[in-house]
């Protein structure tokens, strides 16, 4: 039997609720007092020493569950816990529940002789009894009510009593057969072998905690599941072994009630409901005869419980079930499958006794060659794939491979002390790894499984033989690791069978999962990611969410002890997971996936619908684009964007030997437009910076490109490169027109500078825009005039948005850039993740601010940066006033459906709060808790249904307020 | 610094506590429950009667005691904070007789990580974390620059004082303190303020007489 610790800073306070709760316990629940400090009732306080005692003494190995007021109490507890032998620790819960309703429901339970799991559930859901009979409806409440009934509680009023609709006709209803019957009422079967039975309560009080009580360990001491209707308030009907819900029936003196259970053969169902009816007499245990003697009283008049609190209560889904355990929400969405473990596995890193050093350096070469080329593969791939967050992935670990020191070390250790290839790349990179672990920072911990997934890389190459395991278990860097054997098909060929790509679909538990193991990562094949380690900003994780796989990490140590093909259940979005999860749990889990599923399914049918938020605005979600690919094309029109948002021409210009022609770009501009029917194509500048090689621009070497000669300031600086450009925009944007006569002339191609920082560059872009088109005139070539826009990606921009907004038609925010710049921390460098979050209140802050000044000049903003596909940051862009989102042609869908989610109202009030926290962490924080909050239950599909497509417009890319220019 | 001197710093913190016992709680009648003088100076008297039991250990026996006597008599959350504080040093320095500043180092750091997980507050919610946070980083970064340990410490409790004192604005976010929201701006935190207390009676320890209040 689970016992029970009470801890209070008042040993007046506990010594109180031992003697409430005691007489409820039968004598038979353990329950130990600590409070108080040095025997002293008049000092308050508590003492981990004598909490640990406490413990220690109703101590059983059913477990204890410990209840706590407030404060020190808390950490008090937490460090009592601590004390304990780890054995006794795992089945010692600490309960957040409130100290005297827990208490109360944690006994009832435990008398009934309930799991420890059990117990503690209904203690944290005690406070919903309460709640309900107050008419509010908390949050916090909602776990009490998993929906038991068979009928949604709100309709219920209107419907008969269940044995009215099952009972045959012409017998008396057995409520007033039962008192005059001189015993308990007599259950009987009722159709569809239903077997029920009905009182009126006789307490004075009704079934208040303690009745009530013993009615409950009564009904989970019955071998069936025994359900209870309140047939006076029309309440019900809920499951009889659970004292809140009983409760919630707000059973009183004189109402009449029915118990039901299901009749069997096994059990003598009839004997189980007249037990449990019998713990419903006055003066239980002594026999059912004082039922007789008394006379009913009359029925009770009291209005039935208010339904809003009831459906309050009943609306959201728990958070947390039985046996619930905790790590970190990483990617959203619900898992319930079997373990896949990821197996270990070493590379052979080929060393056969010695190796000549010129041998020796020419195969290490060799290896980090072919692990470059692999990289650079799986970075196109994963860019077409997952986008540039994903993409970014790779392209440091291609630096990180790159690295001089790195090589220079290993080059050093084989020529210099002719150590092997194997044995000096991987001295070379524990010695680099080893520098990373003991300085304390989180985030350079987090790079170190990158810094080991491209060892692993090199290791594999080095053995020669083929791809061998991942390393999920422990990240040692001479692990095995694999790679695409081709540039397309990363997943295919070469794969290693580390369960990675397992071919039942399961959730992958590992204590980390290194990057290149989750590209190979395939939603059919992966229900789920559980990770003992890692955090929500590792690239596994960010993986993970680019391909939609819920995941949770920082499940701790147990996760691993979980057998493979154990079932488990995890919660992407609380970061619960459950072991063996209990049917009601996974009932609930499932009911809340389905749910999921179904909102995810009617945000991809609606894609294509435009997106309104709550209120009715229309948030435009456009896609970005960074090349003209077939499968770039196909993403893109498959996405159901509103056009594109961001058209990166950049690919136009690389990798050739001289600048594409006006007419291929006109070609080129043209065809996108003709693609996009009457959405919107944003095309913007050539941005090519010092990183890139391009012959006929003579970018030279660049200490630092991000900061370099690039982008507006490039293109006014090569006026015939920019004319070129310009005029092939004009044109496109004409031939537009031309198709369709009614579309006003330029309306759907818009131009972009990008990197702006200065009034001056746009002053002279729009002169180089002017120019363009005057030759254009003088020419007789047919054009059309185009908004012009820039991009806020330079703080400058940000900060001189009221000064820029005159000259300009529109802007988009890249936050990307805007974070990099903002923060001054390279997006490439892998110490600096931390920094780099476009939820960072200064980031936030500057998009106010240019969103302001917009707002002002009554142009509109779109935001193009990744953080436009963060759920988290839609609603806080939304706030800060921003009108248009532009993402990756795969989160156009979900993107979309978050917009539909808000009200503008409630986007603003999270926007404003946003900005007065402290750090990105903060913000998430902030948004996560204030979401439930504000949206309040999550919506329901039937909400999410866009109005139809025939009744608006396509594209309304304007603001409501203020006039977008022509 | 030898473990003699960790007995004398735990003396002296004692002896502050008790003079300090009613601006202590004073502070905390502003913002709190008007106990944590009374909390402190209970605390450390235990601490004073356990430490002729511990008056031969090594560093780690030392700290030991007086975080199990903190945690069974200070009562109120100050107690599991500064208990778990000397737990975690303890460890830091087991089997130490003698320590270098860096020694010194990892025992205020271990302890304030100690701090760090069992209040899980952050810096600016108007905790003792505002004052030993600072006081941390300014101590190690006095021994990285190779300061002597009594000028490192004296650092460290500059900016432990600095660290309370700015606590003054800050709206609490965690504790009794934080029930008062936005009605906490304008006080002291009397945690930081013991922090401070704490740490000037180890600069103290250090070299006997050479007050830095």
């Amino acid at each position: 039997m689970v016992g029970i610790v009470i801890v209070s800073h008042c040993a007046t306070l506990a010594r109180g609720l031992h003697a409430l709760v005691g007489s409820m316990g039968q004598g038979r629940v353990q329950i130990a007092v600590a409070a108080g400090i040095e025997d002293d009732d008049t000092i308050l306080g508590t003492d981990p020493v004598r909490i640990q005692q406490a413990i220690t003494s109703v101590w059983s190995d059913d477990g204890v569950l410990v209840l706590m007021d407030l404060g020190s109490a808390v950490l008090s507890a937490e460090m009592a816990l601590e004390m304990l032998p780890a054995a006794q620790r795992a089945r010692v819960r600490l309960c957040a529940a409130p100290l005297v309703e827990g208490t109360v429901a944690a006994v009832a339970q435990a008398a009934g002789g309930q799991s420890l799991e059990r117990v503690e559930s209904e203690a944290l859901a005690a406070l919903a009894p309460k709640a309900a009979q107050l008419g509010s409806s908390p949050a916090a409440q909602a776990e009490a009510f998993p929906p038991l009934g068979h009928e949604p509680m709100e309709t219920m009023a209107n419907l008969p009593a269940p044995v009215e609709t099952h009972g045959t006709s012409g017998e008396p209803p057995v409520a007033t057969q039962a008192p005059s019957a001189g015993g308990t009422p007599n259950p009987r079967i009722a159709r569809a072998g239903i077997v029920a039975a009905r009182t009126v309560v006789r307490q004075r009080f009704g079934l208040h905690a303690r009745p009530a009580a013993r009615f409950v360990t009564a009904a989970a001491q019955c071998p069936v599941e025994v359900r209870v209707y309140n047939l006076t308030r029309r309440a019900g009907p809920v499951s009889a072994r659970s004292i809140n819900q009983v409760m919630t029936l707000g059973i009183r003196q004189g109402d009449e009630i029915e118990l039901t259970a299901v009749n069997t053969e096994e059990h003598d169902v009839e004997g189980a409901l007249r037990t449990v009816l019998a713990a419903l007499t006055p003066g239980h245990g002594a026999g059912n005869q004082s039922l007789a003697s008394r006379s009913a009283p009359p029925p009770g008049r009291e209005t039935a419980l208010p339904a809003e609190a009831m459906r309050g209560a009943k609306s959201k889904a728990p958070p947390a079930g039985p046996r619930a355990l905790s790590g970190l929400p990483a990617s959203p969405g619900i898992a319930i499958g079997q373990v896949r473990r990821l197996q270990e596995a070493h590379a052979d890193t080929g060393e056969k006794g010695a190796e000549s050093p010129e041998h020796a350096w020419e195969r290490l070469e060799r290896a980090l060659a072919q692990a470059d080329a692999e990289l650079s593969a799986l970075q196109a791939d994963t860019a077409v794939r997952l986008g540039e967050a994903a993409e970014g992935i790779f392209a440091a670990h291609v630096l990180m491979l790159r690295d001089p020191v790195l090589i220079g070390r290993a080059r050093t250790l084989v020529q210099g002390e002719a150590h092997g290839a194997g044995d000096a790349w991987r001295q070379a990179v524990a010695e680099l790894r080893q520098g990373w672990e003991e300085v304390d920072d989180r985030y350079l911990r987090e790079r170190v499984a990158d810094l080991d997934d491209v060892a692993g890389r090199v290791n594999r190459h080095l053995a020669s033989k083929g791809p061998s395991g991942v390393d999920g278990e422990t990240g040692a860097p001479n692990q095995g690791e694999s790679s695409p054997g081709g540039a397309s098909a990363p997943a295919d060929d070469g794969s290693p069978d580390d369960g990675v790509a397992g071919r039942q679909a399961a959730i992958i538990v590992a204590v980390d999962l290194a990057p290149s193991a989750a590209a190979r990562l395939r939603p059919e094949s992966t229900l789920g990611v559980c990770l003992a380690c890692g955090t929500p900003l590792s690239h596994a994780v960010i993986l993970a969410r680019a391909l939609g796989i819920p995941a949770v990490v920082g499940a701790g140590p147990s996760i691993l002890e979980v057998p493979e093909g154990t079932t488990i259940a995890l919660d992407g979005d609380t970061g619960h997971w459950w072991i063996d999860p209990e049917p009601d749990t996974l009932a609930d889990l499932a009911e809340r996936r389905r749910h999921q599923a179904a909102i995810a399914r009617l945000s991809r049918q609606h894609a294509a619908t435009p997106a309104y938020t709550r209120d009715g605005r229309l948030v435009p979600v456009r896609a970005n684009v960074g090349s003209c690919a077939p499968s770039e094309m196909e993403a893109l029109l498959g996405s159901g964007a509103d056009g594109v948002g961001l058209l990166r021409t950049e690919f136009l210009f690389l990798d050739r030997t001289s600048p594409p022609s006006e007419e291929e770009q006109v070609a080129v501009y043209e065809a996108l437009a003709e693609a996009l029917g009457e959405h919107p194509l944003v095309i913007r500048t050539v941005d090519i910076g010092g990183d890139k090689p391009v012959p006929y621009l003579d970018l030279g070497q660049e200490a630092n490109p991000f900061l370099g000669w690039r982008g507006i300031r490039q293109s006014l600086d090569l006026p015939a490169l920019l004319e070129t450009q310009l005029r092939a925009i004009l044109r496109a944007a004409a031939r537009r027109s031309d198709a369709r006569p009614h579309a006003r002339a330029g309306r759907r191609v818009r131009l972009m500078f990008p990197m702006v920082a200065s009034v001056r560059e746009v002053r002279a872009a729009r002169e180089a825009v002017a120019h363009a088109r005057e030759s254009l005139d003088n020419e007789g070539v047919a054009h059309a005039d185009v908004e012009i826009g820039i991009m806020i990606e330079v703080p400058a921009a940000a900060l001189m948005a009221d000064q820029m907004a005159p000259l300009v038609d529109f802007f988009s925010i890249g936050t990307n850039d805007l974070t990099q710049y903002v923060m001054a921390a390279d997006r490439t460098h892998p110490r600096l993740g931390a920094l780099l979050d476009p939820l960072d209140p200064a980031v936030l802050r500057l998009i106010a601010q240019a969103a302001r000044a917009a707002q002002a000049q009554g142009i509109p903003v779109a935001v193009c940066g990744e953080a436009a596909a963060d759920p988290v940051a839609v609603p806080l862009l939304l706030g800060l006033g921003v009108h248009e989102l532009s993402v990756t042609p795969r989160a156009v869908a979900a993107v979309k459906g978050e917009v539909r989610r808000w009200s503008l109202n409630d986007a603003k009030v999270l926007a404003e709060m946003a900005l007065h926290v402290d750090t990105a962490p903060a913000v998430r924080t902030l948004v996560a808790g204030t979401i439930e909050a504000i949206l309040g239950s999550p919506p329901e599909p039937s909400s999410s249904v866009p109005p139809q497509a025939d009744e608006i417009p396509c594209d309304q890319g304007s603001p409501p307020h203020g006039n977008p220019p022509p | 610094m030898r473990s003699s001197d960790l007995i004398r710093w735990l003396e002296r913190a004692a002896a502050a506590f008790e003079a300090h016992e009613t601006w202590l709680t004073e502070l905390d009648a502003a913002i709190g429950d008007a106990d944590h003088g009374t909390n402190m100076h209970r605390g450390f008297q235990k601490v004073r009667t356990v430490l002729p039991s511990v008056a031969e250990s090594d560093a780690g026996g030392i700290l030991k005691g007086a975080g199990m006597a903190l945690i069974s008599s200070v009562g109120g959350a100050s107690g599991p904070l500064y208990g778990t504080f000397f737990l975690r040093a303890a460890e830091a320095v087991a089997g130490k007789v003698e320590m270098n500043p860096n020694d010194i180092g990892a025992l205020l750091r271990a302890g304030v990580a100690g701090i760090v997980h069992r209040g899980r507050a952050q810096p600016g919610d108007k905790t003792m974390l505002d004052a030993l946070l600072p006081a941390v980083q300014a101590f190690d970064e006095a021994v990285a620059a190779d300061q002597a340990l009594q000028a490192a410490l004296l650092g460290a409790v500059e900016a432990a004082e600095r660290g309370a004192r700015d606590t003054i604005p800050l709206v609490a976010r965690k504790g009794r303190a934080s029930y008062l929201g936005e009605r906490s701006v304008g006080h002291q935190d009397p945690g930081a303020t013991s922090s401070w207390l704490l740490l000037r009676s180890l600069a103290e320890a250090v070299e006997p007489g050479n007050g830095c209040a």
